[in-house]
């Protein structure tokens, strides 16, 4: 498995999680059990499944999983960490105007964002965290991926048959014949 | 005929393969138990004013889940980390972790037939599509229990993954050790 080039289908998977992760709208969809993550890896898993001569493994699925994880993950967080630094603002007003939030967090996020400080440290601390999750993801939809796409059963395939070099008055005879015995 | 010395190296190889499969499958029910534990966490620490860390907690599981409070459990007066379905799935995961072994050997790096999978997937499916449609509307119980079964089926599939792909580390540096041996016979 490791002649097979696995650069293509995970800088694609790697892509799909990373760019649909970001724009905006479309990266609703990861709020739906983190989607793109579980596509991209699916994605790469059936690129890697359709270039290999063998059957996939899940082996070959986590681990095409991981790669496409980790290509998704740095992209998301070289995108969105500057736009969560300069949208934290809002993201406090939001989080404070939640039916569920308590007098404390409200006071808490107002103070949060008079900080500048304490604002770039949690805007890098969401998107870390969202990039974490992200690679998980998109290994377990490289994992799922070829549970579902892989038809293909069996290992390694049979070696090839050679003839066989038989020697000369190759099959003995039987019963052998024995010299006459004397006496 | 195998000899005896390699039979023994046989029992104890797959003695070590199932001492390995079982830490992989340890690991992921300690991840998974982390996991929900977190999402509870999130209510608990709000209820007891830890803000920072509830904020945290939410925020960072705003990346994957919608948290409509509507569409949530509440625990100490606050919705969990996650929606009911997101609950039903992680909560379905964590009991498919637990039957694996009644059903499956762990060291098993084997999938099971995927209609499994796509059978599981149909309930959630159905439920999560007709409520987008307005085909239907679906039930708080509903959503979570179609969760629990898709994240009870993916154990089945997310387990030997994990085991494989731990195996072939371990495969890689025994060859590699095997291979440096071989060409150079002094080394110990």
């Amino acid at each position: 498995m490791d002649n097979v080039d696995s650069k293509k289908p995970a800088l694609i998977g790697g892509l799909i999680v990373g760019l649909l992760s970001v724009i905006p709208l479309v990266q609703i969809a990861n709020t739906c059990f983190c989607l793109w993550a579980l596509v991209g890896g699916a994605v790469a898993a059936k690129m890697l499944i359709d270039r290999s001569p063998l059957p996939l493994t899940s082996r070959e699925g986590a681990r095409i999983g991981l790669m496409a994880g980790l290509i998704g993950a740095m992209i998301y967080f070289l995108i969105e960490s500057p736009i969560t630094i300069f949208k934290m603002d809002a993201v406090l007003t939001s989080a404070g105007s939640m039916p569920f939030a308590s007098d404390q967090a409200k006071e808490l996020y107002e103070r949060i964002g008079q900080n500048s400080m304490l604002k770039v440290l949690l805007a890098f601390i969401f998107v870390a965290i969202g990039a974490v999750f992200l690679l998980g993801f998109t290994v377990l939809g490289g994992i799922l991926g070829v549970a579902l796409f892989e038809k293909r059963k069996g290992g390694q395939p049979p070696p090839p048959q050679y003839p066989p070099q038989y020697p000369p008055q190759y099959p003995p005879q039987y019963p052998p014949q024995y010299p006459p015995q004397e006496g | 005929m195998i000899s005896f010395a390699t039979r023994i190296n046989k029992g104890l190889m797959l003695t070590d393969r199932r001492k390995r499969a079982r830490a992989v499958y340890l690991s992921l029910i300690l991840v998974s138990l982390i996991w929900l534990g977190l999402i509870f966490a999130a209510p608990a620490l709000m209820a007891e004013r830890h803000s920072i860390a509830a904020i945290i907690l939410y925020r960072s599981f705003s990346a994957i889940c919608h948290q409509i409070p509507e569409r949530s459990f509440y625990f100490c007066g606050f919705p969990l980390g996650v929606c009911s379905r997101c609950t039903g799935i992680y909560a379905g995961f964590m009991i498919g972790l637990l039957l694996y072994p009644v059903l499956r050997r762990v060291e098993n790096e084997n999938f099971p037939t995927r209609w499994w999978l796509a059978a599981a997937a149909v309930p959630a499916a159905i439920d999560f599509g007709g409520g987008y449609l307005g085909l239907l509307t679906n039930t708080f119980q509903s959503r979570a229990m179609s969760g629990f079964f898709l994240g009870a089926a993916a154990a089945f599939y997310i387990v030997p993954g994990f085991v494989s792909l731990y195996e072939s580390r371990f495969t890689r540096k025994r060859d590699h050790a095997v291979d440096l041996k071989r060409q150079n016979p002094k080394l110990t």
